[in-house]
């Protein structure tokens, strides 16, 4: 596969050398091949892989380019991403919608065939991480306070009794996704709304503590780190243990009663202009070299189980918790990203949580 | 073993259940197909229709307003096909879309595809076939009736999935039919193929046991044969019975004829030898005239012998042809008359009255053999007759019967034979102990072969007051 590999790598600088002549204004050398990614990780997060990769293949630069999930989304659906040869994403709902209207294209090798069935839709669209959502707390702030009675956040239900029982103490002092704008927040919350029963009390409790919204993962666990809020609420795991690790007044726990793992997923569009390298790419992500990266420089949870678990075993088990689900790659997910579907969530969402006044009664 | 001629029963059995086989496969082949197709169509129809079921449930009025919550399982539904995309559009009555995808192909027929899964009292809902991205999809489209204060008609529900997994389930249900019906053909050609050789077992063994027979072995055929191969074996064991009587006869023949010319010829050599050893004149000449009488004798035996074998060669050689029966019995009658006035008696022929001189009664025969038969019936009756006598021949035509017959009649005044002995006088060297002529009785067993060669009949009756009549009767030619 290698010896293949790296043939078809030197067959393909042969064959684009005078291709890219003009365009490779970046690159000294002609003979380099420029593969386009776009996606919505952050890019110090995802650089380590793409330097991984551009050391494996030294004839390869990747070139990406960050934007919001849903601009993402909406930019390609516009035909402004036509020139990219790999969308990667963590709105799986709105990468489903773009494989199901036909533009991605499928690609089936060792590696694309190694992952769970979950993991990997029509061929065409493949998940490379597993992140959990996970609830984190400041402990410090609830150290401080030493009559609140030590938590015990193991369930959503314990972590609502907890809520109820310092009530006073916590309001205006839960963080949470801003649903709206982060597209895994919506993700997670629908999912939720879908799931559990508790998901209605959550939301009551929510709306009553006047909950804070947050744009990003980082901006939460920064939040959190501050101890401008005590409790954070479906957070990903991957970005919680890493700043836990700096902060250790972070702590996080997967939730007992169940945990949904999102996936970030990648897919090859149909107009991607280097198909061929995408898909080099594509076999670098899903492997365990390209895994093992992941874990370590990343901080990303990796979707094969095998280096997840050699990863986590150190400092934090997955697999122990045995309640962990994913959200399954697959036409379920199409239901998100209907208008009026994501109107109904949305519109349910604000007005369980923007308060008519100030200081209401409620409790 | 398959004669490219078609001329082996084998050959052609087996080309012929290979046919039929080929035939049963094929159709097989379609109806398994047929069949596949037809179920995986019910069953992801049925998974269409609930799936839009579950959708028009989730249709309600909120704030004067459609609204559509697009149930989870209404799209895991549709998920037990994993790998088909779906596409889908709720539009209201004036054909506004509500939710769903843009521009969706609509069914150009609205025929009511596939009544059998039509969603039951929904007479406007159909299913339809179209291409949408470049994809063949089943559509189905589903109208959900809402009457609120504000909104009332009908909702539309459009659903549409790619066909992959609907197309592997119909190629597997097709492929196992053909492999539950394949067994059972390739078992029916083997036990075709055990009964053809079970079937033509006999003919072998008959064809067996009749090529290692000798050829004097003409015993019939013993074998359990099948009810068809029955005539066959009958016919051949008929055969083989005949030959054999044949055979029998012309030994008894030969042996006869033997003895019939060893007894004269001893006969001859006795009256030679006491003619050599007479003295008396007188008595050597009566002796040596008896001698030349032998010879005579002799002469007209093997003359006779001769003759049949002659005609026996002509029935076999010979084809009958049209002969005048009236101018050959003139003619015979002509050749013997001669001979009879030596003996002194009269031959009439009374053929004239019945048939003028111009007229003729013809017969197919053949001339010689009629003639010879003619000749010795005539010969004998003139033996017998007592001089001074007339021997009658006559011809009359008989119109009795249906087909034209004429009557040959010889009669004499002679002795005539008793009723005991008529059976016996045609068979060969038949000698009446009490008939005291010479005779070689060859002569009416010749006749008696020629008018069964002819197909005509022969009967002897008593004349008045003493004598016989021989009457033959000979199928007359339409003229």
């Amino acid at each position: 596969m290698i010896k293949f590999l790296s043939a078809f790598i030197l067959l393909m600088i042969s064959f684009t050398a005078l291709a890219n002549k003009q365009e490779n204004a970046l690159s000294e050398s002609a003979s380099k091949l420029i593969l386009k990614v776009k996606g919505a990780a952050d890019t110090p997060e995802i650089t380590p892989l793409f330097n991984a990769f551009m050391n494996r293949f030294p004839n390869i630069i990747v070139q990406y380019e960050e934007l919001g999930s849903r601009e993402l989304y909406q930019e390609f659906l516009a035909g402004e991403l036509a020139d990219a040869d790999v969308i990667t994403s963590s709105a799986m709902d709105l990468q489903i919608k773009l494989v199901n209207d036909g533009h991605a294209q499928a690609y089936r090798s060792e590696q694309t065939r190694s992952l769970p069935e979950w993991a990997n839709w029509r061929d065409e669209i493949f998940g490379f991480t597993y992140e959990p959502a996970v609830i984190a707390y400041n402990h410090d702030f609830i150290s401080r306070n030493s009559s609140i009675i030590a938590p015990s956040l193991q369930s959503r239900a314990q972590m609502l009794e907890f809520i109820r029982q310092n009530s006073h103490r916590l309001k205006g002092l839960i963080g949470t996704f801003d649903i709206g704008k982060v597209g895994i927040g919506y993700l997670l919350w629908a999912h939720d709304s879908q799931q559990s029963s508790s998901y209605g009390r959550v939301l009551e409790s929510f709306g009553i503590h006047d909950v804070r919204l947050y744009p990003s993962s980082a901006a939460m666990l920064k939040a959190l780190a501050d101890g401008e809020i005590a409790i954070a609420y479906n957070l990903l795991g991957s970005y919680a243990k890493s700043w836990a690790k700096t902060y250790p007044q972070i702590k996080f726990v997967l939730p007992k009663d169940y945990t949904v793992a999102i996936m970030r997923t990648a897919f090859i569009p149909k107009t991607a202009p280097n198909a061929k390298l995408a898909k080099v790419f594509l076999d670098f992500l899903l492997s365990q070299q390209g895994q093992q990266v992941l874990a370590q420089q990343s901080n990303l949870f990796p979707i094969n189980a095998k280096v997840r678990k050699d990863y986590l075993n150190t400092s934090f088990d997955l697999s122990d918790t045995g309640n962990t689900r994913p959200i399954a790659l697959g036409l379920k997910l199409l239901v998100l990203t209907d208008e009026m579907k994501r109107k109904i969530i949305l519109d349910e969402w604000s007005q369980a949580l923007i308060k008519p006044e100030k200081g209401s009664p409620l409790e | 073993m398959i004669s490219p001629s078609g001329k082996s029963i084998r050959g052609q059995l087996i080309l012929m259940t290979l046919l039929l086989l080929c035939i049963a496969s094929f159709i097989t082949f379609f109806l398994a197909n047929s069949y596949g197709q037809r179920s995986a169509q019910i069953s992801y129809d049925r998974l269409l229709t609930s799936a839009a079921i579950q959708v028009a449930e989730s249709i309600s009025m909120k704030e004067g307003r459609i609204t559509v919550d697009l149930p989870w399982s209404a799209f895991e539904i549709l998920s037990s096909a994993p790998n088909d995309r779906v596409f889908y559009q709720i539009k209201d009555k004036t054909g506004q879309k509500i939710t769903g995808y843009d521009a969706l192909p609509t069914s150009k027929d609205k025929r009511q595809r596939a009544n059998f899964d039509a969603p039951q009292h929904k007479p406007d809902s159909y299913f339809f076939d179209a291409s949408y991205d470049g994809e063949p999809v089943r559509f189905l489209v589903y109208k959900k009736r809402l009457t609120e204060a504000n909104y009332s008609g009908d909702v539309s529900i459009q659903i549409g999935q790619t066909v992959i997994a609907r197309e592997a389930l119909a190629n597997e249900i097709s492929w196992r039919g053909i492999q539950l019906v394949f067994p059972f053909i390739s078992v029916g050609f083997i036990l075709v193929m055990l009964g053809i050789w079970q079937l033509l077992k006999p003919i072998n063994k008959l064809n067996r046991a009749l090529s290692s027979r000798t050829g004097f072995d003409l015993s019939k055929i013993d074998l359990p044969v099948p009810t068809e191969l029955e005539p066959l074996v009958q016919s051949i064991n008929h055969f083989m019975g005949q030959l054999e009587n044949n055979l029998n006869q012309l030994q008894r023949f030969t042996s006869e004829a033997a003895h019939q010319l060893r007894t004269p010829l001893a006969g001859l050599k006795s009256q030679a030898q006491n003619a050599v050893s007479e003295e008396d004149e007188d008595v050597r000449h009566k002796q040596l005239l008896r001698v030349i009488e032998s010879c005579d004798m002799l002469n007209h035996t093997v003359t006779q012998l001769l003759m049949q074998a002659t005609l026996s060669h002509r029935f076999q050689s010979q084809q009958l042809t049209q002969i005048d029966l009236v101018k050959m019995t003139k003619t015979v009658c002509k050749q013997v008359v001669v001979s009879a006035l030596q003996q002194e008696v009269e031959i009439a022929f009374e053929g004239e009255k019945a048939f003028a001189k111009e007229q003729q009664a013809h017969i197919l025969g053949d001339e010689f053999a009629l003639e010879q038969m003619l000749r010795n019936i005539l010969e004998n009756a003139i033996k017998y007759s007592p001089a001074h006598s007339v021997v009658v021949v006559s011809l009359a035509k008989i119109d009795a019967s249906s087909t034209p017959k004429i009557a040959l009649s010889v009669q004499d005044k002679g002795i005539g034979i008793p009723d005991s002995e008529k059976p016996h006088v045609f068979e060969r060297f038949y000698r009446s102990a009490n008939n005291p002529r010479s005779g070689t009785g060859l002569g009416l067993a010749i006749a008696k072969e020629v008018v069964d060669h002819h197909g005509a009949s022969l009967e002897l009756v008593d004349n008045a007051p003493t004598g016989l009549i021989v009457n033959i009767s000979f199928e007359l030619l339409e003229p």
